[in-house]
């Protein structure tokens, strides 16, 4: 990603081992935190605002907790807020989708303006209404992130379906006499998963960063508990006093967002498909 | 002769494919005369696309290439020299590209890409470039070149395109003009006009044309020589008349025999080359042909050294270590004419059918397409029946009617059960008729192996498991065949003709009583083409199959169907046996159309005469109550405005026209422009 | 030069010209059927989030008042209710509300403000913010991407490939303090936050405006830079191109005159969806940066449980939304000659 250019080429040949490279880490803090972290989440431990220090690699927060601590016991929520969320999308999206895409007719035109009534809500704003209406528990944050990015989701899964509809495969089957469901799961979703993984790790990284904005904006996890998200918010406030505040949980957002990034080029270069994803994140993926 | 106008020595390319070379060129050489009309002719892969972009200096930059040299008119032009070429591109040497969509930018008008040329090369001066334009479109026979060139490309015709395409080449005013397939994208009856264009263009002296193309027939009526390719290498070259007689190398003699030709009588069997191209990556030894070679295969001297090239007698030259022999009588199967068997009871009717699409639907500009308009046909038992016509002529919604993929808006069908009775329904029912697509690798599913692909229509109407199947799938892989082994590939790994044979292995899985082929050899190679046809001649020996072909192409219609339907706009102009079709076509459309489709044989096309149609007017509306042909028929008079001309006509031969029984009187067929 | 038809005009042209015109008319009176009914879906879900929000707008109108009695408050209650048509049938409610903000009234926030007039002071921010975040990203990703393309040097194709990624997995917020940190904390060239209005201090106005204008732009950039990217790789494969090559025109001539402009065309869609979903992006910069535009008084609205003011800038911004998607679609129909119809 940063990489200079002799690395970018080791990185090119295989994008999807040098994403999973990135994630491992964030996924043994997420499951572990306590054997990386040196310090409790919410143990007070020095002087606030302290720069990075050998004791304390990442410095100190506004009371003095350690921000390496605190970014390592972040990643449980911000992983599970973001896989969970794509896993929601993409599942009800594809199949929506699929399905529009496939039947056509009227049912495909009503889902489709109906996506576009979603999609005319700004994605920050629905989630932000979602969240004021239901609550700020993890399951909401899940379910919020994930309705925001089903629409688009359904929108791309369509154009697949689509495009796999006319293919001679599908008409031939149906001239065996394939029905629908055996059309479906033969040959439209086994065809299509490849480039809807590509989407589904789209999905993943949009997720990622929807979630920071949410929590940025404290709608997402509350203090005292941490997450990048409102620890970014924190060093807004010092940016004066301790102008390194903020780098770890930026770089911890934009390095598991990028794996997800980067694990979905690998997908797209190993299948071969050059379904342009950039339409899912345009959608989704800005906040 | 002149000075040539086109010298080409020792050109070499090689495509890297991941790690390994792909061999598209091997040492090629040829000389094009000045003012002479040359034709480069070889199946896919072998390399004639690549030497007409090596000579452009055009390849791609992953390539390796070597020359020894490149000439035009005696001035050498240097190939790895960008800014040269620039000088050279569209001035000297000019080139036309097969689809002419896609190789017009479709965001600027006709007129502006014109001029762009006449500007880079500074043909003429500010003031005289929208003369020069309106002049250049107007030699390309354009009626309309101020208003043509005020359009983009996709507000043309495939036909008004292509002529706009060679309009472009023409304006930098080249020495060298080099078409590559510029027919193939295009319905036969505009394939011919811009055929006799390319004619009449390439006659005047002062250009020298090099036509390349995959099809011999198209040869014979535009080249005065020809040079043939194979795997790279260029196997033969000579004089047109001289080829076509006596091919000195065996393979243009298989090709030649490959191809079906509506000049000819029905020929039985045609001739086929066994096997497939050379692995291009692995390192050549001997001749490239001698794996296929009914002539040298198996002989030492083929396999050990690969043949120099030696003059052949009658003109040209050939490189062959035995030019001229021919194949030991037992390679070559001289085929008694397929027995045609009894035509049967009806088995399908179709009665008025009729089908509108319509366009755009909500949001897009509203348009209705009339794709079928009462269109009344019998298949009898147990025959070949042929539908052709242009595209747009509705033969294929016809299929895909019939085959359930589309829903008729009117008119019946019916169908002969098993019991013996008919029966009527929205369409055939499921397992009734199965169908063979145009192209293999798109209707085949491509996750799916052979096992499963050839075994599905089974498991859709007796269920169980595909494996339950296995034994029935090698049956059917031998039948078509293919090796039983290859049961567990995926349809990647096959050949573009392997693939249509497992396609019509699955459509005989179920035992349909009819195989509708749409178009199935059309997307392969002349060489795959003929064994492919001789594959369904033999099942339908073997067993009692009716065949529904659906293609645009009459000279494989002639060949292999009982009966044949033309159709045109929708409905059908012309029904008749096939020989009576050919010999004396009772509608003006179909004599149009058997005038165009080239005849693979020099001497006959030197005499022909064609039926010329209006090509410009191919978008008049089409159903207004009167006959849909009018517009481009060079017979019409007031009543065919206003009156719609009934299917009717003696022993079974119909035809839609008013003037059925006068046509041959009618119509004065015209000779081209002189092909001599 | 174009080839423009001149005096020499056939008639049928004319008359080819008017039918496509009818044709286009056509189309635009079906796409405005579609625009209305997707206005009235999105005006209803509005509406019906707003009822589903906690807390009553009742309440929040009557605020504590001290001094009441339980009885004194549930009545004043009850009148405000029913002087605010809030006993009234749902569907009833609905068209007022409509209505009424179609006449530009949507209520009063909670402090007694008219909301159509605190959203109006904000708008002028919030779009000076947009326009110049959309100007700094297009013209910036057609520079960076026609650079990358013509580039021959994987390395640089490589390095900026790597960049653009880098700033799609940037949250605003995240590259927002970045920013901040190089350009305001430690080169102190620019000011970290605030606003000030162009005419009372145009410099001032414009120093403001650098960091989260580039804030917005960056990851706009990035995103246009990812479709003219494909577009340009795309269309570098069509024939046209080698075509234009045998024409004798030079790389250069074919990669700006042929080769972008086709690649451009479809990306104006995209900064025109982009440009009417700008709120998403506006709601963090401008809370990162204290600009007080349409962003920040959604995201205090919501924090304030304003929920008429919330109401008013949601619905503002959708119909924005789907009216620049229609434009856009109509201008781009207009623009590319590939979507002319033939004649």
């Amino acid at each position: 990603m940063t990489a200079a250019p002799g690395r970018a080429r080791a990185l090119r040949i295989t994008p999807t081992v040098a994403g999973l490279a990135l994630l491992v880490p964030f996924v043994a803090f997420a499951l572990f935190p306590a054997l990386f972290a040196p310090y409790g989440p919410y143990e007070i431990v020095n002087t606030p605002l302290l720069g990075p220090s050998a004791g304390h690699l990442l410095g100190t927060d506004e009371i003095g907790r350690d921000l390496l601590s605190r970014v390592v016991f972040a990643s449980r929520n911000d992983l599970l807020v973001s896989i969970m969320s794509a896993a929601v999308a993409f599942t009800l999206g594809t199949v929506f989708g699929l399905l529009s895409g496939y039947i056509g007719g009227i049912f495909d035109t009503v889902s489709m303006r109906t996506v576009d009534v979603f999609l005319s809500f700004p994605t920050i704003v629905m989630a932000l209404f979602l969240i004021t209406v239901f609550g700020r528990e993890t399951w909401v944050q899940i379910l919020a992130i994930a309705l925001v990015m089903t629409p688009s989701t359904a929108r791309f899964a369509r154009g697949e379906g689509l495009l796999l509809r006319s293919r001679g495969y599908v008409e031939a089957s149906k001239v065996s006499g394939g029905g629908r469901l055996h059309i479906l799961f033969r040959h439209l979703l086994p065809n299509a998963m490849p480039t809807l993984l590509v989407a589904a790790s789209v999905l993943a990284s949009a997720a990622v960063l929807i979630a920071a904005s949410l929590s940025y904006l404290g709608l997402g996890a509350q203090p005292p508990a941490a997450s990048w998200g409102n620890m970014l918010r924190s060093a807004y406030g010092v940016v004066y006093d301790a102008p390194l505040f903020g780098i770890g949980p930026g770089i911890a957002i934009s390095v598991v967002a990028g794996a997800y990034v980067l694990i979905g080029e690998g997908l797209r270069r190993r299948f071969r498909t050059d379904r342009n994803t950039a339409s899912i994140s345009r959608s989704v993926g800005r906040v | 002769m002149a000075a040539p106008a086109l010298v080409v020595r020792d050109l070499s390319v090689r495509y890297a494919v991941g790690t390994a070379r792909l061999r598209a060129l091997a040492g090629a050489s040829l000389e094009l005369p000045a003012g002479h009309r040359m034709a480069i002719v070889g199946e896919s892969g072998s390399g004639k696309s690549t030497l007409g972009l090596a000579v452009m200096g055009l390849l791609p930059e992953t390539c390796e290439w070597s020359v020894g040299s490149v000439s035009v008119n005696g001035v050498d032009v240097s190939l790895a020299d960008e800014r040269a070429m620039q000088s050279v591109r569209g001035r000297r040497i000019a080139m036309v590209f097969q689809d002419a969509k896609a190789s017009l930018d479709p965001v600027r008008t006709i007129g502006s890409q014109i001029a762009e040329v006449l500007r880079v090369h500074g043909i003429v001066d500010k003031q005289g470039e929208r003369a020069e334009v309106e002049r250049l479109l107007a030699e390309v026979e354009i009626k309309k070149p101020s208003y043509v060139a005020s359009l983009y490309p996709h507000e043309l015709s495939g036909g008004m395109r292509q002529r706009a395409m060679i309009a472009v080449a023409l304006a930098g005013r080249p020495e060298v003009l080099i078409a590559d397939e510029p027919t193939s994208a295009l319905d036969v009856t505009t394939q011919a006009a811009v055929v006799d264009l390319l004619v009449r263009l390439g006659s005047s002296g002062a250009m020298s044309t090099m036509l390349i193309t995959h099809d011999l027939a198209l040869v014979a009526g535009f080249a005065e020589s020809v040079t043939v390719m194979y795997a790279g290498e260029i196997v033969e070259a000579g004089p047109v008349a001289r080829v076509y007689a006596s091919p000195a190398h065996p393979y243009t003699r298989a090709l030649l025999g490959s191809i079906p030709s509506i000049g000819a009588s029905r020929m039985g069997r045609l001739g086929s080359i066994a096997g497939t191209l050379p692995d291009l990556t692995a390192p050549l030894q001997g001749c490239a042909f001698e794996p296929r070679c009914p002539v040298g295969h198996g002989r030492a001297q083929c396999r050990e050294s690969a043949p120099s090239r030696v003059a052949a007698s009658g003109g040209g030259a050939v490189a062959c270590h035995f030019p001229g022999e021919l194949p030991p009588a037992s390679a070559v199967p001289v085929a008694a004419p397929a027995s045609r068997q009894q035509v049967g009871e009806p088995l399908v009717d179709v009665v008025g059918a009729g089908k509108t699409f319509r366009r755009g639907g909500l949001g897009g500009r509203r348009g209705r397409t009339v794709a079928l308009a009462g269109v009344s046909l019998t298949v009898a038992e147990g025959e070949s029946l042929g539908i052709v016509g242009e595209s747009g002529s509705g033969k294929t919604t016809l299929a895909r009617v019939l085959l359930g993929l589309e829903r008729k808006d009117e008119g019946t069908i019916r169908f002969r059960t098993v019991e013996g009775g008919m029966a009527e329904g929205d369409s055939l029912p499921v397992g009734f008729a199965q169908m063979v697509f145009q192209d293999p690798s798109d209707s085949l599913n491509p996750l799916m192996s052979l096992q499963d692909l050839i075994a599905e229509p089974i498991v859709l109407s007796r269920g169980g498991r595909s494996s339950a199947y296995r034994a029935e799938v090698e049956r059917l892989l031998a039948d078509v065949g293919l090796q039983p082994t290859m049961i567990d590939r995926r349809p990647m790994e096959l050949s573009g003709g392997q693939r249509q044979r497992v396609a019509i292995a699955r459509a005989l899985s179920t035992e349909p009583r009819v195989i509708v082929a749409d178009e199935a050899v059309a997307s392969l190679d002349m060489s795959a083409r003929g064994q492919i046809l001789n594959l369904m001649a033999d099942l339908r020996e073997r067993t009692n199959f009716t065949y529904v072909h659906i293609s645009h192409d009459l000279s494989m219609v002639r060949h292999v169907c009982d009966r044949v339907v033309v159709m045109y706009a929708g409905r059908v102009v012309e029904v008749s046996t096939v020989d009576e079709l050919f010999a004396s076509p009772r509608h003006p459309y179909t004599r149009a159309l058997i005038s165009s489709v080239p005849i693979p044989d020099p001497a006959v096309e030197a005499r022909r005469a064609r039926v010329l149609l209006n090509v410009e007017a191919a978008d008049a509306p089409l159903h207004d109550g009167g006959c849909a042909f009018r517009f481009r028929c060079p017979i019409a008079e007031g009543r065919c405005a206003s009156e719609l001309p009934d299917l009717a006509g003696p022993d079974g031969h119909l035809s839609a026209c008013h003037f059925s029984d006068s046509v041959a009187e009618r119509m004065v067929a015209v000779r081209p422009a002189s092909a001599g | 030069m174009t080839v423009s038809a001149g005096t020499d005009v056939p008639t049928t042209q004319d008359r080819a010209a008017s039918a496509i015109w009818r044709a286009r008319l056509g189309r635009v009176a079906v796409q405005f059927g579609q625009l209305a009914a997707v206005l009235a879906a999105v005006s209803l879900l509005t509406f019906l989030i707003m009822q589903a929000l906690p807390g009553s707008a009742v309440d929040n109108r009557l605020g504590p008042l001290p001094g009441f009695t339980p009885e004194e408050r549930e009545q004043l209650r009850q009148s405000l209710i029913v002087s605010l048509g809030l006993d009234r049938p749902l569907p009833y409610q609905y068209v007022l509300w409509v209505v009424k903000a179609l006449q530009g009234d949507f209520g009063l926030t909670y402090q007694g403000l008219e909301v159509s007039e605190l959203v109006g002071s904000r708008i002028g921010a919030t779009v000076e913010l947009g326009v110049a975040s959309l100007l700094i990203s297009t013209v910036l990703s057609l520079v960076v991407s026609m650079y990358a393309y013509r580039s021959r040097s994987r390395a640089t194709k490589g390095g900026i490939q790597s960049f653009v990624t880098v700033l799609f997995v940037m949250p605003a917020f995240w590259l927002g303090l970045l920013l901040v940190i190089v350009f305001a904390a430690q080169l102190q060239w620019l000011p970290s936050a605030g606003y000030t209005a162009f005419s009372d201090d145009p410099r001032k106005n414009l120093e403001f405006l650098v960091l989260p204008a580039l804030t917005l732009a960056l990851p706009q950039m990035a995103l246009f830079f990812r479709y003219l990217n494909a577009g340009l790789r795309d269309v570098s494969r069509l024939p046209f191109v080698t075509s234009c090559r045998a024409r004798g025109l030079s790389s250069r001539r074919v990669d700006y005159r042929h080769v972008l402009p086709n690649a451009a065309l479809p990306t104006i869609t995209v900064v025109g969806l982009v440009a009417g979903s700008l709120l998403s992006g506006l709601v963090i910069v401008e809370s990162v940066f204290a600009w007080p535009g349409m962003g920040m008084l959604l995201v205090d609205s919501v924090g304030r449980k304003d929920y008429n003011t919330v109401a008013a800038i949601v619905l503002i911004t959708s119909v924005v939304y789907v009216v620049v998607a229609f434009l856009v679609d109509f201008v781009y129909q207009l623009v590319d000659p590939r979507t002319r119809r033939r004649a």
